[in-house]
């Protein structure tokens, strides 16, 4: 996945991306952020275990979040 | 200059980016830009292109930029004039300035060049499109027509204005624009998306971003009609670019730039005095701008000493 045109960042608990090419503003909520960081750190199963340690859920229903957000990036940056 | 068209833009891009150069406005004294980030300014009628050449000549002007899209096809028919005395300007020949500010003509350039476009044609009362699509009366704006009866109406009132009314079709997408100069064969260009607009089709809201394909789209059209100097070019985009119009002068919005680190105007005032070549270098994506009315508040005395003297010089604190 080519994430060169997407500029991330972090505003307190929640983080955002911005399209470089379409000026599209996705807001993102705190465990997509931790997510999102840890895809853009190479750390993704660090990011995992962390939102399952800190947060109320099932470690099925947040991989099927991860996999959904991983699809929404290839969209985004396939546009 | 006036408070619909870019020069105050213009004016404080340069101001900020050639804080040396000596900017001077030619205008009516009712206009905003004749008392905003200018070091000087001349009364002249519109389009009395002898006026402007007789005080720029006396003045030591070395380099004029037009800013609204009427001047610059007067400024077009007359930059012989201006070379003579050594005045610089970057515009193309008159008839290429047409194929923008004439819609039908850069309709029928986009169509001839395989660029995507809307259909246009002249506004009549018997046009039976479907609503809403668009009225277009040049300087008086873009209007969004949800009726017959409505479009009727807003032709009417373009014809009194002194417009001949272009409709256009109603396309879903969103909106992008590009500012640019066009020089020695390239395009300089910086592209935002545009996140609100106003009833007049003014953008009020919106966000620098970089797109290839946006920008090779531009540089084929604008390179392809032979177009020099600064232009503004409009697009709607669905599954792909669709060109709208294009605008013979830079936007109003040209000033994000300034923020972007691609300040335009600037750039044009560097190749209007060194003819210094393009260099491109990346600007920065994410930076919005948001469009708000002001005010230049001056003593009746200054609008006074205008009307009668026919020009002030100010000092750079009075501004």
């Amino acid at each position: 996945m080519n994430l060169n045109r997407i500029n991330y960042k972090r505003i307190g608990e929640r983080g955002y991306i911005f399209d470089t090419k379409t000026g599209y503003i996705y807001l993102l909520s705190e465990t997509s952020s931790i997510i999102m960081e840890g895809i853009l750190n190479n750390n993704l199963e660090g990011a995992i275990n962390r939102i399952l340690s800190e947060y109320d859920i099932d470690e099925d229903t947040l991989r099927k979040d991860v996999r959904e957000l991983c699809n929404s990036l290839e969209e985004i940056c396939g546009k | 200059m006036s408070e619909k068209a870019p020069g105050i833009s213009v004016a404080r891009s340069i101001r900020l980016g050639c804080p040396d150069v000596h900017i001077v406005a030619f205008g009516e004294p009712m206009q905003a830009g004749m008392y905003i980030d200018v070091d000087a300014s001349y009364v002249v009628a519109p389009y009395d292109i002898d006026a402007i050449v007789k005080i720029a000549s006396a003045k030591g002007v070395r380099a004029i930029i037009p800013n609204m899209d009427d001047d610059v096809e007067a400024f077009a028919e007359s930059k012989e004039v201006f070379y003579e005395r050594d005045i610089n300007l970057l515009i193309p020949d008159p008839n290429i300035v047409r194929v923008a500010n004439d819609k039908l003509e850069t309709y029928r350039h986009a169509c001839s060049k395989g660029i995507s476009m809307p259909e246009t044609v002249r506004y009549s009362e018997e046009l039976g499109w479907e609503t809403p699509y668009f009225l277009k009366g040049g300087s008086q704006g873009v209007f969004r027509v949800r009726s017959r009866e409505e479009a009727f109406v807003i032709a009417q009132y373009l014809k009194q204005m002194g417009e001949q009314p272009i409709a256009q079709k109603n396309l879903d997408g969103e909106p992008y624009s590009v500012a640019g100069i066009a020089y020695d064969g390239d395009v300089i260009a910086l592209m935002v998306k545009k996140l609100r607009i106003a009833e007049n089709g003014t953008t009020i809201f919106g966000v620098t971003i970089y797109d290839e394909d946006l920008l090779s789209i531009t540089k084929d059209f604008v390179l392809g009609i032979g177009w020099e100097g600064p232009f503004e070019v409009e697009f709607i985009r669905g599954k792909e670019y669709l060109l709208l119009e294009m605008n013979s002068r830079f936007p109003s919005w040209i000033d994000v730039g300034v923020s972007a680190g691609r300040n335009l105007p600037a750039i044009l005032a560097e190749i209007l005095f060194r003819e210094k070549k393009i260099e491109s270098f990346k600007y920065r994506t994410g930076v919005t701008f948001i469009k708000f009315p002001m005010s230049a508040v001056k003593d009746v005395d200054e609008i006074a000493k205008m009307s009668i003297t026919g020009g002030v010089e100010w000092r750079r604190n009075d501004m």
